[in-house]
């Protein structure tokens, strides 16, 4: 019981929040825009992938961490313009693209640095560790506060920043008229397809960045398949939330720590598959409660 | 009306290019990365076809990879036709795998009854593991495609969970791909097509109820009613079908077909459970169904195309230096140029629609 | 005048529909301008050039004698051009002020100044006499405030021509007339207003000159001194005594078919909206029901036709209790309906012809024995529905989609019909199809009585319930507030009914 909430626990928890969160927030733009996007596994791996490209290239974590978004954002304007622009349904180009995205990786991989499989190679830099000054001194506090992978707090940052961005933005704003009723930003003379273009960019951005974590917050190395289905824990943030930025933190550090745990367990050869269950579960679970509550609210 | 018609007419020759356009830049986008490799493409897609059709033993397992992809294609196309997307169809299958697998090692048969009794409760527990997405969606209206899609990583996680635990005779091992059951019974095991190959009894299974259930689609009253559930459900509601009923029973047959899948893998193929052992043959599906644009028919042509492309594939890999990954970004680059023309001819349509629609909404529109 | 609107020879063409013929009309600054016609008559495409939304073929509009061209809304907004739409615009989970800003949110480096923005709506409400809660979130406030919400809107991107696009259609008489209050403040400030409409009464209350649109051409223009109903009515449908059926008199007491007793359905939110309400239809008989749109109608039709929960009361049909049957069993008893909303619920659009008209039919003989279908007899059984009720078709494999308002509808009654009818609900039967189709479809309705079905005639147009109904029933918050034989009750008489109103005048006079 007491490893539940054991130190070790409760920083891997951080570690694994990270990219569930970064996906999660950057679902939640397609998700105010209406476009359900089942794709963010691929955004993810892609930008896992290219992270790494860059770290060895530029022999430096921001070059990848760079590319990543980049590549998520390219990935996410196909997404984009079949979605959008051709109309197609979302489910089918986002299986396509997890397919697609699973076997180009792959396949780049090998173009690339001549292995299969996975890529550990010390030419990979990652974001290095930070001690906080003052702060690292807090008994227990600063114990937790301090000490995380670099990426941590920029994931803080950019937490911040959507939070603001929602609520306090012109951008924001319209973002989330558009979700509700798209007319009501078309008579005010605003174009649905330009917004709907930002929100998948900054969707493919953030989700390519939630990639680069898996790689370049200190594990240094890449393999097929990396994402491993975080982009559908995200998802079912993004789903638990339904545009509430609080709500989607709220959500990720869960499964975050639920994974943490289920990782422990594992260790010393408990049912950890039980505990990887739980963000799938509880998803149903709350998008049931959620939708009763909703039901009896509209019938008023 | 008479561009109408011009429409609908042209339309069957758009569809064919469009199929054609999209295959066939899937296969050279497939070259380029062959070539990349430093192979020749043309070498490549030789041998696989060659791999896939060239010999007997080639051809049995062609039908052997057939078997899942016209089945998960089946599964999913139930779904499509009442608009519902059941992406769990890899989940039912790893129940239906599990359970077949159980029964066909613990419970004790002497004759074919084993393998019968297996494939039925590998295939009802697929159904089952559908009733709870089937509810929310048909009774409360909870999205299916969510609740399909965790409820895989559920069936994954449960399945490797329930074999770890209690299925597992030497319970050491903690990697994923060695946590195994026993093997089934002789019994249990399904007769083969063409002796040794592991093409078997599935193929047929899969043939029939593919015609089963295009007569039921196209010939039958409730073939008419799902497919006007899929285009229109409040419209079937309102004619007094019980849409909930049809819709909820629809999408356990959805899964039944799911959970047989799996069964048969099993007992044909694998003769033993193992955790994660089918990758995404449930996805496949979801593309068979939509390329075949749910035609049963049509989902027979299209999953022996699968058979040939997994199948070959293998050989190609085996044969060349070209990875036989390289196959599968064809065949969703594939779908996805093919969601392209779709879009494009939609619009077209859409703007039809859109305009016909401002008329009943409101006459002015016009 | 300075400010004067003036469009020249607008043209704007539709696939196969000219829906704007060479418009030319001018529009005085700060009056109201009235534009009236039927569906289809071309309002709603002027209103839309003049707002942006679409682009004119040819022709110009001149405002302040410029020529003004708009590639999008925000143009005409630039150019002092709102318009307050039939359906609101609004998003439901933002407040009330974030929907007033959105789009023209003040502040920079893309951050908003709500504060800003605060002080100069407060400044404009108090202004034009409008009272909406800022914080509130739209979906919480009521509709009347919704429409405010919509005005303060417009008058907050700066417009000096407002347009207004049917807006009494969800108002209750009361909120009418609190709405002519606020446009007459918009004209004491100097404001110019479009007012489009097909109520004829309300025009001619607030409007100070009348122009009349037909198929696409402006057919009249009047000021409202020299406006009178009839006239206008004239105007607009080009021949005098459009609607000539008259109710059939019921001489003898016969069989009731459908009994409603004391029905009682309230919602989820658990809000009463049937209370104890009692009814019942004879053979023969066409019962009109009246009332504002959202006073229990839907839900009694939800409750007669299977598809409601309620809570307690019974219902039966001829005779026989079928309170707790299903839609399939009812409609083998003969119950048949004909839905308002004849595009999504009363027919399958992508679907063709004859598999909308075989709907209901299909599981039975003659179109299907032991669960197969039988095309020959289905082939029949369309192409007969499609003679007898004249429905405009190149082919009856082709999807309903491409029809006419008119044609669908045939298509919804022609399977409705198909077989003699018990009991039969109407809703809004010739909402939106032309006038042909309107007298087409009232004729079959007549017949259907004729013939000894019980009719329930559900209808937003009183002339319809009028001209059809044996005995006129309003509704109001579920209950029946009123009830009168045909002929006995007048028009005004039914109106003040639907507001509420027992007794007193009450209305939209000048």
């Amino acid at each position: 019981m007491e490893m539940l909430f054991s130190y070790g626990t409760l920083m891997a928890g951080i570690t694994l929040t990270v990219p569930i969160l970064l996906a999660a927030l950057g679902g939640m733009f397609a998700d105010q825009a209406n476009l359900f996007n089942i794709a963010l596994e691929s955004f993810m791996l892609l930008g896992a992938f290219f992270a790494v490209v860059g770290s060895f290239l530029g022999a430096s974590p921001w070059l990848g961490f760079l590319m990543a978004g980049l590549a998520g954002i390219l990935i996410a304007l196909v997404f984009g313009v079949l979605v959008i622009d051709y109309r197609a349904n979302t489910v089918v180009v986002g299986i396509a693209l997890n397919m697609s995205a699973w076997g180009m990786t792959s396949l780049l991989l090998e173009l690339f640095f001549g292995v299969r499989g996975f890529l550990i190679d010390p030419r990979i830099v990652s974001f290095p560790n930070l001690e906080l000054p003052i702060i690292k001194m807090i008994p227990v506090l600063g114990k937790i506060l301090s000490g995380h992978n670099l990426f941590v707090y920029i994931t803080i940052i950019i937490v911040v920043s959507v939070y603001i961005i929602t609520y306090q933005s012109k951008f924001g704003l319209r973002i989330r008229a558009l979700g509700q009723n798209p007319d009501s930003l078309e008579t005010a003379g605003l174009s649905i397809r330009r917004y709907r273009y930002l929100a998948v960019v900054i969707n493919g951005f953030l989700c390519g960045i939630a990639g680069a974590s898996l790689t370049l917050s200190g594990l240094s190395m890449f393999s097929e398949n990396m994402s491993a289905g975080k982009g559908f824990i995200a998802l079912a943030a993004v789903l638990l939330a339904r545009g509430k930025p609080t709500l989607i933190i709220l959500a990720s550090i869960f499964f975050g720590y639920a994974e943490g745990v289920s990782i422990k367990l594992q260790g010393f050869g408990l049912p950890h598959q039980l505990i990887l269950m739980t963000p799938y579960i509880i998803t149903i679970i709350f998008l049931f409660i959620g939708t009763r509550k909703k039901h009896a609210r509209i019938g008023g | 009306m008479i561009i109408v018609k011009k429409v609908v007419k042209n339309q069957l020759l758009l569809e064919f290019i469009k199929y054609f356009i999209a295959l066939f830049l899937g296969i050279i986008i497939g070259a380029i990365l062959i070539i990349l490799k430093g192979e020749n493409p043309l070498v490549a897609y030789y041998m696989l076809f060659k791999g896939a059709l060239g010999s007997r033993a080639a051809l049995a397992q062609t039908l052997r990879w057939t078997t899942p992809a016209i089945l998960t294609g089946l599964a999913t196309a139930i779904g499509f036709r009442i608009g519902v997307f059941n992406l769990g169809v890899e989940g039912q299958l790893y129940i239906g795998a599990l359970i077949a697998a159980i029964v066909g090692y613990a419970v004790p048969f002497a004759n074919r009854v084993h393998a019968i009794v297996a494939l039925l409760l590998g295939s009802l527990a697929g159904g089952l593991y559908a009733l709870l997405p089937a509810i929310l969606w048909m009774r409360y209206r909870i999205n299916e495609i969510v609740n399909t899609l965790m409820l895989n990583y559920v069936a994954y996680l449960l399945t490797e969970y329930i074999t770890r635990h209690f299925l597992m005779e030497n319970s050491v091992s903690a990697v994923p791909k060695q946590i195994v059951s026993p093997e089934i019974a002789n019994s249990a095991k399904l007769p083969l097509l063409m002796p040794p190959y592991q093409a078997n009894i599935g193929f047929i299974v899969a043939i029939i109820l593919a015609l089963v259930l295009s007569y039921l689609f196209f010939r039958t009253s409730t073939g008419y009613t799902l497919n006007i559930i899929g285009q229109n459900p409040s419209f079937a509601s309102y004619g007094g079908v019980n849409v909930r009923r049809l819709g909820t029973v629809a999408f356990i047959v959805s899964g039944m077909i799911g959970g047989l899948t799996g069964a048969l893998e099993i007992l044909g193929v694998h003769h033993q459970f193992a955790a994660n052992f089918s990758v995404n043959l449930g996805f496949d599906g979801v593309l068979i169904a939509l390329l075949a644009k749910t035609n049963p028919l049509g989902i027979i042509v299209v999953g022996f195309f699968w058979g040939i492309l997994k199948n070959g594939a293998l050989a190609m890999e085996r044969m060349t230096s070209a990875n036989k990954i390289v196959i599968q970004v064809v065949q969703a680059l594939f779908v996805l140029f093919l969601t392209v023309d779709t879009g494009v001819v939609k619009q077209l349509l859409a703007k039809r629609v859109a305009w016909t629609k401002g008329v009943h909404k409101d006459g002015d529109a016009i | 005048m300075p400010g004067d609107i003036i469009f020249q020879a607008i043209t704007k063409r539709f696939p196969g529909v000219l829906a704007n013929d060479s418009i030319s009309l001018t529009i005085r600054a700060k009056t109201v301008h009235a534009i009236v016609g039927e569906n289809g008559a071309g309002k709603s495409t002027l209103m839309n050039i003049l707002c942006g939304l679409l682009r004119p073929d040819s022709g110009e509009i001149l405002i302040d004698h410029q020529y003004k061209s708009f590639n999008s809304p925000r143009d005409a907004v630039k150019a002092g051009i709102g318009m307050v739409h039939q359906e609101f615009m609004l998003a439901r989970d933002l407040t009330v002020l974030d929907n007033l800003i959105l789009g023209y949110e003040p502040g920079s480096y893309g951050l908003i100044k709500r504060e800003e923005a605060r002080k100069k709506l407060q400044k404009l409400s108090t202004a034009y006499g409008l009272s909406v809660p800022l914080d509130c979130k739209i979906g919480e406030i009521p509709v009347s405030f919704q429409q405010q919400v919509e005005i303060l809107k417009v008058l907050y991107r700066g417009a000096e021509i407002i347009i207004f696009d049917e807006p009494t259609a969800v108002l209750t008489p009361q909120e009418t007339r609190g709405l002519f209050t606020a446009i007459r403040e918009l004209i004491e400030q100097n404001k110019t207003v479009i007012f489009i409409s097909h109520k004829l009464k309300e025009v001619i209350a607030i409007a100070d000159r009348i122009s009349i649109l037909r198929n696409g051409r402006v057919s009249g223009e009047l000021p409202v001194e020299e406006a009178t109903e009839q006239k206008l009515a004239e105007l607009m449908v080009g021949r005098k005594n459009f609607l000539q059926a008259v109710p059939p008199v019921i001489k003898e007491e016969r069989a009731p078919l459908l009994e409603i007793v004391n029905l009682r359905v309230t919602d989820q939110a658990k809000i009463v909206r049937i209370n104890d309400l009692s009814f019942s239809i004879q053979a023969g008989e066409i019962l009109g029901v009246a009332g504002v749109a959202g006073n229990g109608q839907s839900e009694l039709v939800a409750a007669i036709i299977g598809w409601g929960v309620i809570d307690s009361g019974r219902i039966l049909l001829n005779r026989i209790d079928i309170t707790t049957s299903s839609v399939r069993q009812r409609r083998l008893k003969g119950m048949r309906y004909i839905p308002q909303d004849r595009s999504m619920i009363g027919s399958c659009l992508s679907a063709a012809v004859w598999e909308n008209l075989i709907m209901g039919y299909e599981f039975k003989a003659p179109l299907a024995r032991r669960g197969l279908l039988n095309f020959t007899e289905i082939n029949n059984f369309s192409k007969k529905l499609i003679g007898r009720f004249k429905i405009k078709v190149a082919s009856q494999d082709m999807p309903v989609q491409n029809l006419s308002g008119g044609n669908l509808q045939k298509t919804v009654i022609a399977r409705e019909l198909a077989e003699n009818s018990t009991v039969l609900l109407a809703e809004d039967p010739t909402r939106g199809v032309d006038i042909a189709a309107a007298e087409f479809i009232h004729s079959q309705i007549l017949q259907e009585a004729g013939k000894g079905s019980a009719v329930l005639l559900i209808s937003q147009d009183l002339d319809e319930l009028l001209s059809l109904s044996n005995r006129i029933i309003v509704l109001y918050d579920g209950r029946i507030i009123g009830e009168s034989i045909a002929g006995e009750m007048t028009k005004e008489a039914i109106g003040l009914l639907m507001g509420g109103r027992c007794n007193g005048k009450d209305g939209v006079d000048k």
